[in-house]
């Protein structure tokens, strides 16, 4: 029996080889996005998910309430791993990731030796490490490897990028940081998969830091870094809430009663870690599971758009079907039996197309990779998930496709279908049709307006002035700020026509380092104290970074630390609003020195755009960790050649790792140009797979209309009132869609924008313009078909009809 | 076999009701071959319908070997289509998709008949009607008469007790006709299958044993034995 179906589907399809296409061709694109989407989602799940005990491991993150700003921090104080261990009851391994330097340059200990090896994938850590983190070793004890001082435990890449081999327990290693630690390797593991958060390559023991002060507030309760992260394996059985609990007495002992009323810290399950954004990971990527759900929901409308093509065109083309329907109900068979049979023909058509997405995802994987930014596991057979998934897809699809249309075809009256004489409204089915172009039409132009929003935000984001000058800046992390030093690789470098002017800072102008802290304003009536962000700069600070001066003057490199510039908004904090001039010689007391505003200038944004504008204070403190280079655009590579063989001169243990501001500053919004691209393909498939439904409907009205249109033409319509007859129809749907597109959108894209200090406004002309675009489409789609029914002869349209 | 009673079947139009078939009654024995003519619109392809099941929106009473069709389930009459009635169609009415062997073997798959079963019944069917050389053509490439006996030969196929025949020769030529014609009487006496044919024409009506004929939706003549 099903033999028999599936061969009178074969003999079907190629019967009607235009609308097999057309099925065949909206459905693969359709199930390629669906397993594209799964692929994704199905990478992001698995991150992280094979350590043994990763229901019991958890971060310990802070969470700050810091002038009516809420304040998530993944970090925190470097003693916090010790103040667990000694007062909190109920964990059995605490560690400390420290990550705080950098991109950290190795040598050999050989005096002959002169290769170097940054690895930006280095991190210290307590003993504990790899009870928490599972890692397969090729060498040395999970247990003990990182017990004593001065060991590190590093991966097969690293292993043999710096010695050529991974037989290397034992070996000596130098790590140059601020003061070089020596290093003996302990063990050698695998390299961790991409789907890890934890990238790192050398992971040495934290004992072999300098505790005597070299690193900046290591000793100190008071001061965090994101660099500094705790993370606990609870005992058996111990709940989140449990610790939770006692880090208020943990904050109130060594912080005071006042700071626990603002500060809390809490654990984050090891689990949703990837999916956390108020956190970041150490490569940087985290994944909103709303965003997850984004993916998945978008590839599920994209099938139902391709399912609506095939309802619509196979609800069409029923009358041609009809007579083969009656026969076979007047020849015994069930409503039942053709159900079943005409779900066998869609199940040939899906299977088909399930087959050419498969190779299609291959296929475009290459393509979609860069965009992503990430490489899938590649590969159906050895992906039970995925076959899962296609199995699904192909029932689901299946059923979604086929089931009305069976449904509709076997309800046929036998003696009415055979004499091919079924009424208009019984064939027709126009209502429904209608309604499942104005569900593909809604689809396709709420993803247009989407993409147009997000597209206009990028481009805002791009071109908005930060208030400084990014081109032609080169930024290079500075090792160590050591005054002679610095001074001389200064004055090298401007000596040349190809650099401009160089300053020092702690930030440049815009980071994503952010240092700050409360000020007092001293004024004759007021001594107020406010939260401000700081930076450190050289008296060319201001002239490098294209700062504008709206009030006072730069200091001088006489004035060291005796001199303040504010931005506008610090002015605005103060109560001066626009009165520049007058803020000028006012006292400021920041981190327990106090000095006079000199100059005020511009504001300018020291974040990305998605913060917003905060008060500013410039002052020549040092602690210099980065200098920016303004070069001679027409010598840039002997400016970049310059810089290197300055750099390697005065700092001969480390690498200049050096990057334009522009190019940094861009790099910012690569989650957003991300989602951009991936829109784009996403609404490009959705308008295919609308087109090719709409082009199948037509021709099938245009079949249909064939009598009306000669009849029309006879008793002289002209061309035009003609294609009017099609026009009007989808001006109508397009309209109707619109109006269920819009208010979704426009709910969707208002929260997506809602997370940007600086936003487009949500304008009607997107709006409108996604209106006119899809008018534009669908008119285009379906003109060729109308206008050949439009010109045909009449005299030949109605000799045909009987 | 057939027993009608005061059969009506009407349409309502506007508040107006127009009836197609008024007042029938209809025996028919097993065995029959009854031919019923009429001029177009006195009801005859109606009659047929409510004959074959096809068609359940009348008044009146309707009994098929003893039982009142009038008052049959759905599943029912689906049961009688497969087991008791063959349709034989004027426009011969076959699948153009399916080859004369599949369009000959599709009712036995809605009877779930085992695969070696059918190609023995199949093949039987082929056989008889000289079809054997022609199993593997679809429709389109048989004359019109050729596909009329295939059609033939699928109402065959079931072994059904009753043949229903639709104006059977409507759109063949008079040697075609006459050997359909031929075909039925001998199967109504070799096999005592019972048919009932619509037909416009004295001659072809003349292979039945009787000749009911309709006006205007009623029963004008009835020649039992004539």
């Amino acid at each position: 029996m099903l033999k028999n179906y599936f061969k009178i589907a074969f003999r079907n399809l190629i019967k009607n080889r235009s609308h097999t296409l057309i099925n065949i061709g909206g459905l693969s694109l359709g199930i390629t996005c669906a397993v594209i989407v799964f692929l994704v989602i199905q990478y992001d799940l698995s991150f992280d998910t094979w350590h043994q005990n990763k229901d019991r491991v958890y971060r310990v993150v802070r969470y700050e309430t810091d002038f009516g700003n809420e304040d998530y921090d993944r970090g925190g104080p470097y003693l916090l791993a010790e103040g667990i261990r000694s007062g909190i009851d109920g964990v059995e391994t605490t560690v400390l990731v420290n990550t705080n330097f950098g991109a950290p340059v190795f040598t050999l200990p050989e005096a002959s030796q002169t290769n170097k090896f940054s690895e930006g994938n280095t991190a210290m850590a307590d003993p504990g490490y790899f009870r928490l983190f599972d890692y397969r070793w090729l060498s040395g004890n999970p247990d003990n490897a990182l017990e004593d001082p001065n060991t590190v435990v590093i991966t097969r890449r690293f292993a043999n990028r710096v010695f050529g081999t991974t037989d290397v327990l034992g070996k000596e290693l130098v790590m140059n940081t601020g003061e070089p630690i020596d290093l003996v390797v302990t063990g050698v593991v695998e390299d961790p998969p991409a789907n890890s958060d934890y990238p790192f390559l050398v992971i040495g023991s934290s004992s072999s830091v300098s505790r005597n002060g070299t690193e900046f507030g290591i000793d100190n309760w008071g001061s965090n870094s994101s660099s500094w992260q705790t993370y606990v394996l609870l005992n058996e059985g111990v709940t989140k809430d449990h610790i939770d609990a006692q880090f208020d007495d943990l904050i109130t002992k060594h912080r005071g009663a006042e700071t626990a009323e603002v500060l809390d810290f809490f654990l984050q399950p090891m689990q949703a870690i990837h999916f956390d954004s108020r956190f970041d990971t150490y490569n940087g990527r985290v994944v909103e599971q709303q965003t997850l759900w984004t993916l998945a929901i978008i590839g599920f409308l994209l099938i139902l758009a391709a399912c609506i093509n095939f309802i619509n065109l196979n609800t069409a083309l029923a009358v041609r079907r009809s007579k083969e329907v009656g026969l076979r109900k007047t020849l015994g068979g069930t409503r039942s039996q053709l159900i079943v049979h005409f779900l066998s023909e869609t199940a040939v058509i899906t299977f088909i197309s399930l087959l050419i997405a498969v190779g299609a995802t291959e296929f475009s994987l290459r393509f979609i990779e860069p965009i992503l930014g990430f490489t899938l596991p590649t590969g159906v057979f050895n992906n039970t998930a995925l076959i899962l998934f296609l199995i699904g897809v192909f029932l689901l699809t299946t059923l979604m496709a086929g089931l009305y249309p069976a449904y509709y075809l076997s309800r046929f009256n036998p003696i009415k279908a055979i004499k091919n004489n079924l009424s208009a409204s019984y064939t027709s089915g126009l209502s429904l049709r209608r309604g499942l172009i104005v569900t593909q039409f809604a689809i396709t132009q709420a993803l247009v307006i989407c993409t147009l929003i997000i597209a206009n935000q990028t481009r805002f984001f791009k071109s908005e002035d930060l208030g400084i000058q990014k081109e032609a800046l080169v930024e290079v992390s500075i090792p160590y700020d050591d005054k002679a030093t610095l001074d001389t690789f200064k004055q090298q470098l401007v000596r040349s026509n190809s650099i401009h002017s160089v300053t020092f800072s702690n930030s440049g102008s815009t980071n994503g380092n952010v240092w700050g802290g409360n000020y007092y304003f001293i004024d004759d009536t007021l001594k107020t104290e406010n939260g401000a962000e700081v930076k450190f700069g050289d008296e060319d600070y201001v002239s490098t970074y294209g700062l504008t001066l709206l009030a006072g003057t730069n200091y001088r490199p006489s004035d060291t630390t005796n001199a303040y510039l504010v931005n506008e908004s610090f002015a605005r904090q103060v109560g001066y609003g626009d009165r520049y001039t007058e803020l000028l010689g006012k006292e400021v007391r920041f981190w327990g020195k106090q000095a006079s505003i000199v100059g005020v200038v511009k504001d300018f944004n020291t974040q990305s755009l998605h913060t917003q504008l905060a008060p500013v204070v410039i002052t020549p403190e040092r602690n210099y960790t980065l200098s920016g280079i303004k070069i001679n655009t027409a010598q840039t590579s002997e400016a970049i050649e310059l810089l290197e063989a300055t750099f390697n001169e005065h700092f001969p243990d480390h690498v200049a790792d050096y990057e334009f501001l522009d190019e940094r500053i861009a790099s910012m919004y690569e989650d957003e140009e991300r989602t951009r691209k991936i829109m784009n393909v996403f609404t490009g498939i959705a308008i295919l797979i609308g087109a090719l439904g709409l082009i199948g409907l037509i021709s099938y009205m245009a079949t249909t209309k064939t009598k009306e249109i000669g009849v029309r033409k006879v008793l002289g319509a002209s061309m035009g009132s003609i294609l009017t007859i099609f026009g009007k129809e989808i001006i109508v749907l397009t309209s109707i869609s619109f109006f269920i597109a819009a208010p979704v959108a426009w709910y969707v894209m208002n929260g997506w924008l809602s997370n940007f200090a600086y936003k487009i406004p949500l304008s009607p002309t997107v709006f409108l313009l996604s209106f006119l675009c899809t008018l534009l489409l669908a008119f285009i789609t379906v003109a060729y078909r109308s206008i050949k029914a439009a010109l045909s002869n009449p005299i030949i349209s109605l000799k045909t009809e009987q | 076999m057939i027993k009608l009673r005061d059969v009506d079947k009407s349409i309502h139009h506007k508040l107006q009701r127009t009836f197609i078939l008024k007042g029938i009654d209809l025996d028919v024995q097993e065995g029959e071959f009854i031919s019923i003519m009429g001029p177009s619109g006195s009801g005859k392809s109606t009659l047929l319908n409510i004959l074959g099941f096809l068609d359940g929106d009348f008044d009146g009473e309707y009994h098929f070997l003893d039982e009142p069709a009038h008052r049959l389930s759905e599943r029912k009459k689906t049961e009688y289509h497969k087991t008791h009635i063959g349709f034989v169609f004027q426009a011969y009415h076959l699948i153009d998709e399916l080859t004369v062997y599949e369009n000959i073997e599709m009712p036995l798959l809605y009877r779930k008949v085992k695969g070696k079963e059918r190609k023995g019944l199949v093949a039987d069917m082929l056989d008889r009607f000289n079809l054997v050389a022609k199993k593997d053509l679809f429709p389109e490439q048989l004359s019109g008469g050729q596909q009329q006996v295939v059609g033939v030969a699928r109402a065959l196929i079931g072994k059904p007790k009753l043949i229903l025949a639709d104006e059977p020769t409507g759109n063949l030529h008079s040697k075609q006709s006459h050997e359909i014609m031929k075909l039925f009487k001998a199967l109504n006496d070799d096999d005592g299958v019972t048919i009932i044919q619509v037909t416009h024409s004295e001659e072809m009506a003349a292979y039945g044993d009787r000749v009911v004929h309709l006006a205007d939706g009623s029963v004008v003549e009835q020649n039992p034995y004539g």
